[in-house]
């Protein structure tokens, strides 16, 4: 017999059965503001948030933050609010994406109880990227703010959407001696920009 | 299992030597559990959840080979391979097979305690290939030449200067440097390189899926997420035990693990792998080891519940006070206890009872394991088969006596007043008062609680 055989036979004669399935968890309705929550966790989790009224304020704003944006390398999956620097043969060849600078990226559901935004696997050419670039934006909806991850999970689970990440701020250790470190293997900062009306 | 045998006492005892340092651990581990305690604070409903998550592994555990066999067919829908391990040798050779095929010589490994479990670093050294532990804690103790000491805090029982000369002989960072913040970015430099160099990643789960065939790994260095989307090859290494129903599972389990953990909303990072990424291949091995056989007890299938979020650890006041290797198992602190006799009945019988069975990991186990209990019932059955010390058995066996005699029991209780007041301090605390060592006795109350010595 195979062992996935002898272990499902095995499994087969442990498990006792009969216990229903719970129903599916309603949480309790949130007490704060989301936005006041959702800013709130960010900070806490070592990220940013800006409000935008429209997605053209981006450009100012990052060039703002890092002076030198143009000499940069830049990978944008919203090219009408940054354009990317990289050549496209760069995008799915990890030597080269290690030398990201900033990674722009469109993100989907946001999470008012813990700052967690979800980034769809796909939004990307390759994978690596969200994690090598040294500095991450996440360009967001403000009507995509939802209260809890109960929702944000309903809505990837209505439309089928299993492959992504939820990213929650930079990168972090407390590895050494619990002492706090922003900046760990992954992005160093992470700036969510939120846009227009809830 | 490795053959790490020594009983928890003495190991324990080593660990109080530095008392210094023990009292550090002891606080830094208090501090986390602080930190869960507001973190569960702010959800409102954090006990229904509780409940949710036990109710939905209990059902998960009752139907565990159903639910197994959708998972399988979800995961190879979705482009992975599936393969079942019964025990660490079959891993580790499994492990190794899927390697060799794709000609790897380097891995980077983010944090499973299921290889740990399974010894597979030695294993996969041996036979000549790479393995980097990418997690920063778990770096740190591999450079070091030992076992993480805690499952989710690995390098707990190091100090900053301890790192900072492990790193001074590893990465050559400044002899003296001990900066939390440099040593970190000298682990980030050495490590990304490796990434890059490394043609597999191999990372443990956090939960799997069965309607979607969906893995979840959660971390906040972003090490795992770079193992798996960097090589081309990625072995995913789960134990049986952590299914969840439905994709919406998640919610529950998510909001309740890096709280539990070490108070944080979320991890920065919570990835959801449903197959490969386009030109890459996703492996998936399944583990028995002896689950099976815990799902077999009654008593003490709740232990398959458990989502390896440490907070049990962080409460417990023995963990606390005697450090993650004091156990001398790869899972120590209440879990590791509960676990350990499943898979080492004889090596590790003084584990149940490192506890002082006050149930407050009990009271922050995020999935409500009955964890005190627990531990009581493996005395039980240490007793049963006549593995408790003599010293244990000759207590309890002095103690039904007078507790049975009523009379007794307030006569002894009145002479140890008396005599704890009267006594050379020399002959209280010799060697043969074991609740003497390293602790003061209360001062003995004038009347006793019974005679209404109530404070
Ligand atoms: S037993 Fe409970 S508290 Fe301990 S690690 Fe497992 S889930 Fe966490």
């Amino acid at each position: 017999m195979s062992s996935r055989d002898t272990i499902l036979k095995a499994l087969r004669e442990a498990a006792p059965g009969g216990v229903e399935a719970p129903a599916m968890y309603t949480p309790d309705a949130p007490a704060a503001d989301l936005l006041e929550s959702f800013e709130f966790r960010l900070k806490a989790c070592g990220g940013e948030l800006a409000v935008l009224r429209s997605v053209e304020e981006l450009a100012p704003l990052l060039s703002a933050r890092w002076p030198d944006l143009a000499e940069r390398s830049v990978y944008s999956t919203n090219p009408a609010a940054v354009p990317t620097s990289l050549p496209e043969a760069a995008f799915t060849d990890t030597a080269a994406l290690q030398h990201l600078d900033l990674a722009i990226v469109d993100g989907c559901e946001c999470v008012a109880e813990n700052a967690a935004v979800w980034v769809p696997a796909g939004a990307v050419p390759h994978r690596s990227l969200l994690y090598l670039a040294e500095h991450l934006v996440l360009i967001v909806r403000r009507d995509a703010l939802l209260p809890t991850m109960h929702e944000a999970y309903a809505r990837l689970a209505q439309r089928g959407d299993t492959s992504g990440y939820f990213i929650a701020g930079p990168s972090k250790t407390s590895d050494i001696a619990q002492c706090l470190v922003i900046g760990a293997q992954g992005p160093r900062s992470c700036l969510v920009c939120m846009v227009g009306d809830a | 299992m490795s053959a790490r045998t020594e009983a928890h006492p003495p190991a324990a005892a080593r660990f109080l030597d530095d008392g210094a340092h023990a009292a550090w651990h002891d606080a830094a581990l208090w501090n986390v559990r602080d930190r869960r305690d507001k973190a569960a604070a702010s959800v409102p409903d954090w006990e229904r959840l509780r409940e949710q998550a036990t109710r939905i592994k209990q059902h998960t555990l009752a139907h565990l080979p159903d639910y197994l066999e959708q998972f399988e067919r979800a995961a190879r829908a979705a482009g992975a391979t599936v393969h079942w391990a019964k025990d660490p040798e079959e891993f580790r050779v499994l492990v190794h097979g899927l390697l060799k095929q794709h000609g790897v010589t380097s891995v980077a490994k983010s944090k499973s305690m299921l290889t740990e479990e399974c010894a597979l670093n030695p294993y996969l050294e041996a036979q000549g290939i790479e393995v980097v532990d990418t997690d920063l804690g778990e770096r740190v103790v591999q450079l070091n030449q030992e076992h993480p000491s805690h499952i989710v805090l690995p390098a707990i029982h190091l100090n900053k200067q301890q790192i900072g000369r492990i790193f001074e002989k590893n990465l050559g960072t400044a002899p003296g440097n001990d900066s939390a913040e440099e040593l970190t970015e000298a682990a980030r430099q050495d490590l990304r390189a490796r990434y890059l160099h490394a043609q597999a990643g191999i990372t443990g789960v956090n939960f799997a899926v069965a309607e979607t065939g969906t893995l979840v790994v959660c971390t906040n260095e972003a090490n795992a997420d770079l193992g798996m989307t960097v090589p081309k090859l990625h072995i995913a290494c789960m134990g049986l035990e952590k299914l969840v129903p439905r994709f919406e599972d998640l919610a529950v389990f998510t909001r309740l693990l890096a709280r539990s953990g070490t108070g944080q909303a979320i991890t920065a990072y919570t990835s959801h792998v449903t197959g490969p990424a386009p030109g890459s291949e996703l492996h998936i091995v399944l583990l028995d080891n002896g689950r099976s056989a815990l799902l077999a007890r009654d008593r003490f299938r709740n232990a398959l519940k458990c989502i390896r979020c440490g907070a049990c650890m962080n409460t417990c006041p023995v963990f606390r006070r005697s450090g993650g290797h004091s156990y001398n198992h790869v899972i120590p602190g209440p879990i590791g206890s509960v676990l350990a006799p499943n898979v080492a009945f004889e090596q590790t019988e003084t584990l149940p009872f490192a506890s002082s069975l006050c149930g407050s990991c009990t009271e922050v186990c995020p999935v409500k394991i009955d964890l005190h209990k627990q531990l009581l019932y493996w005395r039980e059955e240490l007793a049963k088969e006549g593995r408790v010390p003599l010293s244990k058995q000759l207590g309890a066996h002095v103690f039904t006596f007078v507790a049975t005699r009523p009379w007794l029991f307030k006569l002894g209780g009145r002479m140890m007043r008396l005599s704890l007041r009267i006594t050379p301090r020399a002959l209280v605390y010799g060697p043969w008062n074991a609740w003497g060592k390293r602790r003061e006795l209360p001062v003995p109350p004038k009347r006793s609680y019974l005679d209404g010595g109530r404070p």
